[in-house]
């Protein structure tokens, strides 16, 4: 029996939450090899548009999971966007003359990627949400077709796991606003990787989206009422868990 | 720098029901305990002030934060 075959992106930036999920995107390759299951990772400057659409043809994974930085409508790798969906001129107009405030707000954050933001020590606001530079790749969300694509990033739920769903992606796991997490001398943001890769590890158990999401909620709920005092350990929790979004088959699993 | 809301929130910290490891976590030092979101990182202090300011991102977090009453 051929195993199912997993895909691991994982860019890294010094000074990023990218150090972060690239910590839990090791994790992540560990579980797989550790299951037996087919693992390749593309890292650091590996994670480049062309590489990652290669690898997607020639190794043809059953499940991709990013620990990247997202947008609305990309996925991003070390230095570009690395899974996208490109733009057509007329949709770009059509979203220009739009009446609906978040396709407005798409198309301004493609054009304006640093929006309005208004720097304090260094820090931008988050007032605009910071998005990647405009991305001129043709679209490869179509090559992760009948996957399971796990997105460990911001946004992307939002326009991009649509998407994905309209091109033959079973199932597509990610956020639909930031992804929150806290970075202490103590370590917090372990317990954010460790409830991400939760789901990851049930569905690598042979579990199927909607149990493996029910694993998730299960741990996710414990850790909130564990810390609710401590405001920004439950908060970002929380806001993680409202803003996940899961598109597309829940009732598939890994074996499909 | 003093962050007001510190004091509030270890106030309302049962600390009993906190791994000790986590006592402290994200109320000692609010100008060094960042929140990560995107591409921006954030202090205790700053995410308070966008909360105070009621913000977007403020607005946003207030609307969680409610949420929270739940658990």
């Amino acid at each position: 029996m051929t195993s199912a075959k997993i895909l691991i992106v994982a860019p890294r930036k010094d000074n990023d939450p990218t150090v972060h999920t690239y910590d839990w995107a090791q994790k992540a390759l560990y579980i797989a090899k550790n299951l037996g299951y087919e693992t390749k990772i593309l890292e650091k400057d590996e994670v480049t548009y062309e590489n990652v659409t290669e690898t997607i043809k020639i190794f043809k994974p059953r499940l991709f999971a990013s620990f990247s930085h997202g947008c609305p409508n990309s996925l991003q790798g070390q230095n570009e966007c690395m899974v996208t969906r490109k733009f057509n001129p007329s949709e770009l107009l059509q979203m220009y003359n739009s009446n609906d405030q978040e396709k407005i707000d798409v198309f301004r954050k493609m054009f304006n990627p640093l929006g309005n933001c208004s720097t304090v020590n260094g820090m931008c606001s988050l007032d605009d949400n910071i998005c990647n530079p405009l991305c001129t790749n043709d679209t490869n969300i179509n090559e992760l077709k009948d996957t399971i694509t796990y997105a460990t990033a911001c946004f992307s739920a939002k326009q991009l796991g649509k998407c994905a769903i309209n091109y033959g992606v079973q199932s597509y796991i990610g956020f639909q606003d930031l992804l929150m997490f806290p970075v202490d001398s103590r370590k917090s943001q372990d317990i954010f990787g460790e409830i991400q890769l939760e789901f990851y590890r049930s569905l690598l158990m042979g579990k199927t989206i909607k149990q493996a999401e029910q694993d998730m909620i299960k741990l996710e709920d414990d850790y909130i009422r564990k810390y609710k005092s401590v405001k920004y350990m439950s908060l970002p929790m929380l806001w993680n868990k409202v803003n996940r979004r899961i598109l597309g088959d829940k009732n598939v699993s890994i074996y499909k | 720098m003093v962050c007001n809301c510190n004091k509030k929130l270890i106030n309302n910290t049962p600390e009993t029901l906190i791994d000790s490891k986590f006592e402290k976590l994200s109320l000692d030092e609010p100008d060094k305990t960042v929140i990560m979101a995107g591409y921006s990182q954030f202090t205790i202090n700053q995410l308070e002030n966008e909360i105070d300011s009621n913000s977007e991102i403020g607005k946003k977090l207030k609307s969680v934060e409610k949420l929270l009453e739940k658990y």
